[in-house]
Order: structure tokens, then sequence, then C-alpha cells
């Protein structure tokens, strides 16, 4: 009895004394109070601030939910299994059409793994693509695009740090009701807010501010902030990421042109802010893809260019003449066949020519270490040194180029331009696009130099004649690509081009639902505006918004001139460039 | 409504039924007797193994013959006073805290709100009564056993079989009263829930004229209040007291604002609106929600009897062939098949039992019709369809076509006056005036009448299944219907409570709770388990699925012949050999559940109770055979 008792003794004394460092690793951290300072409460023990440092802990990711915690104590640890379980009846009740039931399940997985980002993401992608897109009504479909947004933006709070939630309800916003096939209607529907009503009390009742771009703008715009307190981007692209918000006011520009909102000098404004924020997203410093700690801007690659020219003159310029040399070593290496293939433009070859004329330009090329290799020994650590820059120049290079592809920067660029553009005639009957802002015009004109380009303003200029700037000359490059030279008071008119061009579009078009036969005249005038910007923003004709509408556009006029027993004019069409860069099918005018 | 699996008429069913309960019932004595002979003889040895069974059956029935309600009875009172002694009516109170919070997360505004707060309270009575009951049954009888406290009922004259029987109907008694106050409580919560007014400004009423092929009229129309996140527009014919909201229209329309299907109800329900004027003031009352709470009572079209080559949805095909089934669009499921638009495609519903008696006036015509779009169309317009009328015996005589726009997932009722426009039999190309059940040329004849459907737009398609339309016959009082609900959650208890005592009569308290719930949550899922037992179509039973996992092989291609293909395969077959035997050993759960037809709006068919009550009772009488059987051979007073 005796031996037993002071085991029990010496037992309770170790769980004592294990208390202490227990305490010490466990000790919950814990906030000031109401009425302490603000130094008040304490980081906790070494479990908790490893938790705060790693944000592992259920409140650093969000709201706990007390429902969510105490329906997963009551499973005793099969939560997953319940989860799995519901998943699988989700999935049944889709199957099924069941949507009532479908919904009560997609409640309880919320409740069951409101942490697990992508049970949000993926139940509200579900809800607002699968779902809504089972029902016939277009106002059944929005109703569960909304339905699908709101369990989107339920998550949310419990995940306070992911950006991926927030750039999703950008999305839905801003594509699924700004560009699915009944976007006309989801517009409307969203303005209204009269279907499963979305806006929250305090948003002005304003057709702009409950207009869906400029609600998905919003939207991402909070998630640049939550990545610039320092919440990572998960696995999105920076640029697609960093873009979505110019993007929307690109898209609200032309949704209200297409609306037929020209009223005042409201669309320029539009396009005015739009391209200023696709200016600053281009300016941007971004995060270069697969390049740890590196930066570039879109509007970068020039610079970049010039920065990898530079390099590589300074490590070339190491042993003039030494590159040549050696190329010219490795083309006489080659065989007379393999320089004949090589030296063959690459349009002429064939699918195997060119496979084996690609191997062959890389054998001939000549290498940084070949370089290196064929220095005198005491230059080669500089060269090492200059051959580092150099290949850090050039993935810069290469990946400002791509950061623009995937951007489709030079688009984007020109489209904004081109949708503010206005056009200048001058007295003596020269005609310049250029673009107009704030009250003032700039012209592109041409380079005093071969390198390099500027551009200058016009002041005071819109709206009439005014005299300018000391010199009094501008010279400017002209639509056919002269180089010409003009007086600023020699400015006859500005004519607004770019959304000039939009409003006759859509004025042929009303003309066009009354009566076809009546759009003809309307078409035409609006044709001559769209050449003049094509002309100057030559990019924009087989891409993008414009050829689609455009294309469009040409079906209808040909619907009106048949109409009027008249032929389409296949081989002098105004806008054939148009459609041959994307042929439509049916073809028009067949 | 969604009916996957349709039932036969309850006298059709029982005969087969009957004789299929007996042969199992047969089987299941030979087995058990069988085992515990197998048992006996391997303890005791063959001889007294004999002996021993000899006994305990010759017992068994003796005790089943000599049976005494009375006793039963006191046992079951014992029963169910053991279950207030445990507070068992807490359950109640909770569920009452339940209804009470859950007011804060159900919205009555939401679209199917009807449905969801009927399946919420359908279902939480359920878990409830089912886990506490389950609870209390399976642990009753082993913690007498372990407590010693059997000994005092053994040691009177009751014998194992009042003993058990006493023990189900007493639990069940106690659920019963909780499944009925839960009931009641239900009922008031979901009536109360859907309880709402509107308000009319008459000054914005307006007069509307309404061009229609039953005559031209003026209607007054308006908009309600907003209440409960909702409005609905109005309509009531000049000169007339009432109207209604949002229904869709009962005259042929003619305009497109007539045909617009989209001014279908609201949040699922509608309002009768009275205009009263006095000393010339008009003043307008919106009446209570309709159409929410409803139990209909449709007559679908005739069973299928394939023997004798008869349906009730048979289908043409794009040529005008007659098929039995429509086409497939794509979709996994496929309870609904498709007609395609603009060609010879039509579904044909056939329909028993159309009486003069029953449809003095006309038919009311309801259908939930699927749609498919190969392209958009007009986005803000419905497909149009027609319906057409088509005497069985005489196809000659047959309606006009008569059009609609189809609406997806909500009901679209059309009413068939008692004459319609129909095709002259001896004149194609006039129109007559038809009768449906009298005159020269009645549409139904002996109770017969065929609805054909088309879809009228090039290259879209409806989709539906024979319940997908139907005919009216009565609207049921919503009050029975949900008791009936509250009928197929006492069923499934009483199947509950039987299953837990026959495992507390051998097992103890925790492991009889484990076996019950394992048998019950079972039965929710004997169709899957019957699908794995017939075999999957491709990628093959568990263990081949399994291997073909851990071996990355894909689904769709056969495993090459190989040994371990061959074990894998032989091992499956027996798995799912056992598993369709283990498929047809449980009770339907899911089956015995009539929460469906009551959130879907239906009235429950009473062919539906009766089959369901039978089946009940089916697996009830050989679980307490079972349970007794069991206890008489075990030695209590040990």
């Amino acid at each position: 009895m005796n031996r037993t008792l002071r085991n029990k003794a010496i037992y309770l004394v170790l769980m004592a004394l294990l208390l202490v460092p227990l305490s010490w690793l466990g000790q919950p951290a814990t906030v000031a109070t109401e009425g302490e300072s603000s130094s008040g409460g304490s980081s906790g023990g070494t479990l908790a601030q490893l938790r705060a440092e790693y944000d592992l802990s259920h409140g650093n990711l969000g709201e706990i939910d007390p429902t969510s915690e105490a329906l997963k104590l009551a499973l005793f640890g099969m939560r997953g299994l319940a989860a799995t379980i519901t998943w699988e009846q989700a999935r049944e009740y889709q199957m099924k059409e069941d949507w009532t039931n479908l919904d009560l399940k997609l409640e309880q997985i919320a409740r069951l793994q409101p942490h697990f980002v992508m049970v949000w993401r993926h139940q509200a992608w579900n809800l607002s693509y699968n779902v809504s897109a089972e029902w016939d009504d277009y106002r059944d479909r929005y109703y569960w695009v909304i339905r699908g947004l709101k369990y989107l933006m339920r998550g949310q709070p419990y995940n306070r740090h992911d950006t991926r939630l927030v750039w999703d309800e950008g999305w839905f916003i801003g594509q699924k009701v700004g560009k699915s096939d009944e976007y006309r209607q989801f517009r409307i529907l969203f303005r209204e807010n009269a279907i499963n009503p979305i806006h929250p009390e305090d948003r002005p009742a304003r057709d702009e501010d409950r207009d869906n771009w400029q609600v998905a703008r919003q939207a991402f715009l909070r998630g640049l902030q939550m990545y610039e307190r320092g919440d990572e981007l998960r696995g999105a692209n920076p640029l697609i990421f960093f873009s979505e918000p110019s993007r929307c006011s690109i898209r609200f520009a032309a949704a209200k042109e297409e609306e037929g909102d020209f009223e005042g000098d409201r669309p320029r404004s539009r396009w005015e802010r739009a391209r200023e924020e696709w200016h600053e997203f281009t300016h941007r410093s971004i995060p270069a893809a697969g390049m740890a700690n590196v930066f570039l801007t879109v509007a970068g690659l020039e610079e970049y260019s010039r920065e990898q020219v530079a390099a590589e003159r300074e490590f070339y310029n190491l042993q003039p003449g030494l590159q040549e040399e050696l190329q010219a070593q490795k083309r006489a290496a080659l065989t007379d066949a393999e320089r004949q293939l090589l030296d063959t433009p690459a349009g002429s070859l064939s699918d195997e020519q060119m496979e084996e004329h690609s191997k062959l330009a890389q054998r001939v090329q000549v290498t940084l270490q070949d370089f290196i290799n064929a220095l005198p020994e005491e230059k080669r650590a500089q060269a090492n040194e200059l051959a580092k820059k150099v290949n850090a120049t050039r993935a810069l290079t290469q990946a400002g180029s791509a950061a623009r592809y995937t951007v489709n920067y030079d688009y984007w660029e020109k489209r904004c331009e081109a949708e503010q553009s206005v056009l200048v005639r001058t007295v003596d009957g020269q005609e310049v696009v250029g673009v107009e802002q704030s009250n003032t015009l700039l012209l592109p004109i041409a380079a005093a130099t071969d390198e390099e380009e500027r551009e200058t303003t016009i002041r005071g200029l819109v709206g009439g004649v005014a005299a300018w700037n000391p010199s009094g000359e501008i010279r400017v490059l002209t639509p056919d690509g002269r180089i010409a030279v003009i007086q600023a008071e020699g400015v006859r008119e500005v004519i607004d081009l770019g959304v000039g061009a939009r409003r006759d579009l859509y004025h042929a078009y009303q003309a066009y639902r009354i009566d076809p036969f009546t759009a003809k005249p309307y078409y035409e005038t609006a044709f001559l505006k769209w050449r003049k910007i094509l002309d100057a923003y030559p990019v924009l004709v087989g891409d993008g918004d414009i050829n689609d509408d455009l294309t469009m556009a040409s079906r209808r006029y040909d619907v009106s001139l048949q109409r009027r027993n008249l032929p389409f004019p296949k081989d002098d069409y105004i806008l054939n460039d148009v459609l041959e860069a994307r042929p439509p099918d049916p073809p028009i005018g067949e | 409504m969604v009916i996957e699996n349709e039932l036969p008429p309850f006298w059709e069913w029982l005969p087969g039924a009957l004789g299929t309960w007996a042969l199992a019932c047969l089987i299941l004595a030979v087995a058990v007797v069988a085992l515990t002979l197998l048992f006996g003889m391997v303890v005791s040895g063959p001889a007294v193994a004999l002996r021993q069974t000899r006994y305990r059956l010759a017992s068994v029935v003796k005790d089943l013959v000599l049976f005494s309600p009375r006793r039963a009875l006191a046992i079951a009172g014992l029963a169910m006073r053991e279950s207030i002694r445990r507070r068992v009516l807490v359950v109640f109170v909770l569920y009452v805290l339940i209804l009470l919070f859950a007011a804060w997360f159900l919205d009555p505004a939401d679209q199917e709100a009807a449905r969801t707060y009927l399946s919420f309270v359908l279902f939480t009575s359920a878990f409830l009564v089912l886990v506490v009951m389950l609870l209390l049954s399976a642990l009753s009888l082993p913690t007498d056993i372990a407590g010693r406290t059997v000994y005092t009922v053994v040691t009177k004259p009751v014998r194992t079989s009042e003993i058990v029987l006493g023990r189900i109907m007493g639990f069940t008694a106690i659920g019963t009263m909780l499944l009925a106050l839960m009931s009641v409580v239900s009922y008031i919560f979901v009536v109360r829930a859907f309880d709402h007014r509107h308000e009319i400004d008459p000054e914005q009423v307006r007069e509307v004229r309404v061009y229609a092929d039953t005559g031209d009229r003026t209607d007054l129309r308006g908009e309600t209040s907003d209440s409960f996140r909702h409005r609905h527009q109005f309509s009531i014919r000049k000169g007339s007291e009432h109207g209604v909201t949002d229904m869709p229209m009962i005259d042929t329309p003619r305009n497109d604002e007539e045909l617009n299907p989209h001014r279908g109800v609201v949040q699922g329900h509608w309002h009768k609106v009275t205009r009263r004027e006095r000393n010339g003031e008009v003043t307008y009352e919106v009446g209570p929600p309709e159409g929410q709470l409803v139990a209909r009572i449709p007559v679908y079209a005739r069973p299928d009897n394939p023997d004798q080559g008869r349906y009730g949805l048979t289908f043409l095909d794009r040529n005008g062939t007659p098929t039995l089934k429509g086409i497939n669009v794509g979709n996994e499921w496929t309870y609904r098949t498709y007609i395609e638009g603009q060609t010879g495609a039509a579904a044909i519903w056939h329909f028993e039992g159309i009486t003069p008696e029953r449809f003095p006036n006309g038919l009311p015509l309801q259908m939930t019709l699927r749609v498919f779009r190969t392209h958009k169309g007009t986005i803000t317009e419905g497909i149009n369809g027609s319906i057409r009328l088509v005497n069985p015996k005489n196809p000659n005589i047959r309606s006009t076509f008569i059009d609609f726009r189809a609406k997806e997932y909500s009901i679209y009722e059309h009413f068939i006056p008692r004459t319609v426009r129909g095709v002259d039999p001896n004149n194609p190309a006039n129109t007559i005036e038809l009768d449906l059940f009298a005159g020269l040329y009645p549409l139904v004849e002996d109770g017969e009448l065929k609805i054909e459907i088309r879809c009228n737009d090039r290259a879209q398609y409806f989709g539906m299944a024979k319940p997908d339309l139907y005919i009216m016959a009565a609207e049921g009082s919503f009050l029975m219907n949900f008791a009936k609900g509250y009928f197929g959650i006492w069923m499934q208890l009483v199947l509950i409570v039987s299953l837990a005592v026959m495992f507390s009569t051998f097992l103890n308290g925790a492991v009889a709770i484990l076996a019950a719930a394992a048998g019950g949550i079972s039965g929710y899922f004997t169709r899957m388990i019957e699908e794995i037992a017939a075999g999957p179509e491709y990628g093959g039973g568990p263990i081949e699925s399994f291997y073909r996992i851990v071996t990355r092989r894909p689904m769709a291609t056969e495993l090459e012949p190989s040994l371990t293909a061959t074990v894998v395969q032989s091992l499956d077959y027996g798995i799912e050999a056992v598993l369709g035997v283990v498929a047809r050993m449980l009770p339907n759960m899911g089956g015995l559940s009539d929460a469906d037809w009551v959130t879907s709006g239906f009235d429950v068919p009473t062919d539906v109770l009766l089959i369901q009550f039978c089946t009940v009772i089916g697996f009830a009488i050989p679980l307490y055979v079972l349970g007794h059987y069991i206890l008489r051979g075990r030695e209590v007073a040990a």
C-alpha cells in the first residue's frame, strides 16, 4: 500500500512538473481587451507563435463559424467522410436537377469545409456556370448566376487572405454578367437589382455605379489591395491579375457605347479613363513569370531591348571581330549542301527542311560560352561577368515580350487610343489621326531623328484653332506615310473619330432594326470613319471585338443592299481587309 | 415530380410481393436454423445440438402461439415509462429550439422556399426521432441484461416473444408520440412562415385591352406592393370582382403578351385579388398565398405493362415512326428523353379513367417539360410547343393544335375546356367543335384519351418522362398530405426500432447501436448497392477498380487476360453475389420516405402508402420472430 501511495505521489509530482513546459509551449495568444492599452494581450506560447508566423490557425485564415466548428466536433473526426458523402450527394442532386436539395447540400459542404477555398470556388462556379445553363428562362439563369456569386462572396470572410475568391468575384460579375450570350439582359438585371438582389444597401443606385463592369472593377481593385497588403496571388498569373481593373474600364466604355449612351462627353471620358488605367497597368512593376525577385513593366519592353543591345555590344566589344570569325569557322565546318540549305530563305522550305534548317542555324550560332572560350585568358573573367549581364537582359526582354503577348498589349493600347481618336484636318487638306485627352490633342509626329520619337501637344485646339508653341511648327506623320509640317494655326477642324464611328454604327443598327432598307447610308457614313481608324491603327483590323463588330455590320449592310436589290461590292468594299483577316462564315455577299 | 421507379397498383403488387416474402422468410428460417444447428454441433456435438435446436424451435412456436397481448402491452408500457424516465421528451424541446433558430437561416422568399421548409422539417424530425429511438431501442435490453433487471421480467410468466414484441411496441409508441408532437409544431411553423399579404394602390391600376381567341376583353392590371422581397403582377377582368396574380393564361392566347409564359408564378405562389367598389371608392384586397403548400392529386398516364404491349408514354421519332423512347441529348441521367422540334417527333401520353363525372367541365392539364436548345434562338422568349388530343380508338378524331410556350422547372397549367376545336373526321380540311365526352366524335372513348406534345421550334428539344404530364383530378388537403409525410417517417421508425430490438437480443448495447445504425443507413444506399451488385458497365467491380487505380489502368479498356485479372474478377463476382443478397435483405429506407411527394406538392397515393406499410410489416415480422428466437436461446439468467 505504501508503495502504491508513493508511486501515485511520484506520478502526481511528475505531472505537475510537466505542466510547466506544456504551458510554455501551448499557451494561447490573447488580444487586448476593451479598456486595456494596445500593448495589452500576449503572443502566447511557442505553438501559438508558430501558428501566427505561418498563418496556420483558423483565426488567421478568417472568421470562425461556430456552427461549422460545432458540426466538425460532432462528427468525431469523420469530417472527411461526411464531406465526401456530401459532395457525392450534391453531384447526384445536380444530375437529377433537384436544385433545392443541391442548394442545401452546398450549404452543408460549406459548413464542413469553410477554409477550403476550392469548395467555394468550385461550387460557386458550378452554380453560376453549370446550374444556370440548365434553365431556359434567362431570368432564372440570372438568378442562379447571382446565387453562385453570393455563395462565392460568403466564403470570403472565412478566407480573408485568399485573393482568388476576390478575383473570382470580379470575374463572375464581369465576364459572366457582361460577356455571356445573355449579356444584354444580364446587364439590365444586374443594374435593376430586382431579381436576387446583390448590391449592398450603401451602393448608389445610379446606373454607372451599378454597372457590372464597374462593380467588377471594384472587386479586382480589392484584390490588388490585398496583394499590396502582402497576400499572395496563389497561382494567379500576375499579368492577368493586375490587368483586370483596366480591362473592366475598357469593357465598360465599350458596353455603354453599344447600348447607345453617347450623351455629351461621357463616351470620351470613359475611354480616357480606360486608357489612363491601362497606362497605369502597363507601367506597373509586376513580378516576372518564372524569374525570382525580378520585376518588369509591360511598357518597358523597348527599354529592356535597348539594355540588351547595349549589354551585347559591350560583351562582343571585348574582342571586336571575334564573333564573326567564330561564325565563319562554324559555317566552314558545314558541308556545301548544309550551307546551301542554311542560306535558303525560310519561306521556300518544306516542313522537313525547316527542321533541318533550324538545327543548322543552331549549329552555326556562336553562343556566349563559345565567345568566352575563344577569348584570351586575361579577358575571360570580365567576359563571364558581362555574359551574366547579357543573359539577364535577354531573359528580361523575353519576359517583357511574353508579357506583352499575354496581355495583348498592342491591341489594347491601340484600341484605347482608337476609341478616343480624332481626325485633324489642316487648311492645306492634310489629315492626321490623333488622340484627344483632357482637352489636349496628342498627335503622332515624325521622328526628328531615326532613333527618337516624341509626342507633342497642341493646347486648346479642340473645337477651334489656336496658336501654340513659339516655333509654331509641328512635323506630323500623315496616314499615307508622308511627313508633313503643319502650323498650329493651320488646323481647320477636329472631327470626333473614335466615338463618332461608334455612334454612327449604333445609329445604323437602330435604322436597320426598324427597316434594313433605310440603313444603307448610315452604314456607309460609319464605314468611312472606321476606314480612317483602321488605317491609323492597322493592328485592330484582324483581332478582337472591332473585327466582330465590323463583320456583323458588314453583314447587315449586305442585307440592306439586298433590300435595295444592290449587290455587295465584294471587290472594292471599303472594309475588305477586315473580312479577309477573319473570313466570316457564311461569307458575306454570296 | 420525379418518379423513377413506378409502383404498380397495390392489388397488382400484393400477390407477387406475398410470394416473394414467404419465400424469403422460408429461406431466412432455414438459414437461421441451419446456423444454430451448425454452431451447436461445434460446441456440443451433433446429438445435443439436434436436441437443443428441436427444443428451441418447439418453444419458439409455442411462445408465438400462446402469445398474450395483455402481457405484451404491459411490457410496452414498461418500455414507455423507461423512455420517459430517460427524458426522451427532451428531443421534442430540442426540435422546437432547432425550429426557432432555423427561422434565421431559412428564407421564405427563396425561389423554392416551400420545398426547402418542408424538406427541412421532415428531415430534421426524421433524423432526431430515428436516432433517439434507435439508441433507446438498442440499449434497452442489453442494459437490462447487464444490470440483471431482466431477471425480474423473465421470472414472471412473460414469454420472450412478449418481451421482444412489447419492447418494439413500446418504443414505437413513444416514437409515435414524439412524431405527433413534432408534426403539429412543424405544420404551424411551415404555414406561418409563408403567410404574407400584399397591398395594391388603386391609382396604379390601368386598363389593358386583351385580344384572345375566346373574345376580346378589357383587363384591369397592376402590380402589388413589395412583401417578402417580391411583387406580383395581377389582372382582373373589367366588370368582375375577382382576379388572380401571375396565373398563366386560361384563354387561348393570340398575342405575344398573352402567350408569354414568363408571367408565371412568383416564388412558387400566387394570390387571389378582390376588387371592391363602395361609394365610388375602389379598393383591392390581396388574399393569402396559394399554390405553395398544396397536395395535387394527379391522374397519370396508364401504368406500363410490357407483357401486353401497353405503355403510358410513347414517342414518335423525327420521321413519325412509333418508338418507346425519345432522344438522349447527352444527359447522364436518362430519366427524361427528348423530342426534336419541327419534325415528326412527338410524345404521346395515354390516359385511362377519364370520365365526365370526374371532369365535367374539362381537363386541367399540368406539365413540367424540360427544354434543350441547340442554339440560343430568341433569348427573351421560351420555346413553342403544341398540344393535341386524340381519340385512342379512332385517331381521325383529334383536336387542332393548342399552342403553348414551355417554362422549365415550374408547373405549366393548361385547362382544356369541355369543347375544343377539332379536325372534322369526314373532311380534314375543316374544323368543327368536338366535345370531350359526348357527341358524334368524342375525344375520350371508354375513358381513354391520348395527349400529344410536339415542339415547334426548329433544332430545339422538349424533354419529358411519364409523370411530367398529368391531369389534375383534384387538389387534396395539404394537412392530410403533411400527415402522410410523417406517416412515412413513422414507418421508418417501426423498421428501425424492430431492427434495433432484434440486434439488442444478442449484442451488447454499443454494438447493437452500431449494427442497427449500419443496417438503417445501408437501407438508404440499397440502390447503390444494387448497382454495384449488378456489375458496372465498365471499370469492373470493387476489387478490379482498386486494381486499376493502383496500376493506373484506364477504366474503359478491358484487362489483359492474366492470372491476376482472373483472380481479381473472380473476387468481384463473389462480392457482387454477396452484395446482391445483402441488397435484397436490406430494407429500402429511402423508399419508405414520402418526403418527396410532400415537398413536391403531390398527394401521396394510397397505393404507395399501402405498399410501404406492407413492406414495413414484411420486415418487422421476421425481425420480431428472429429476435424472439435469438433471445429464447440465450441464457439471460446465467
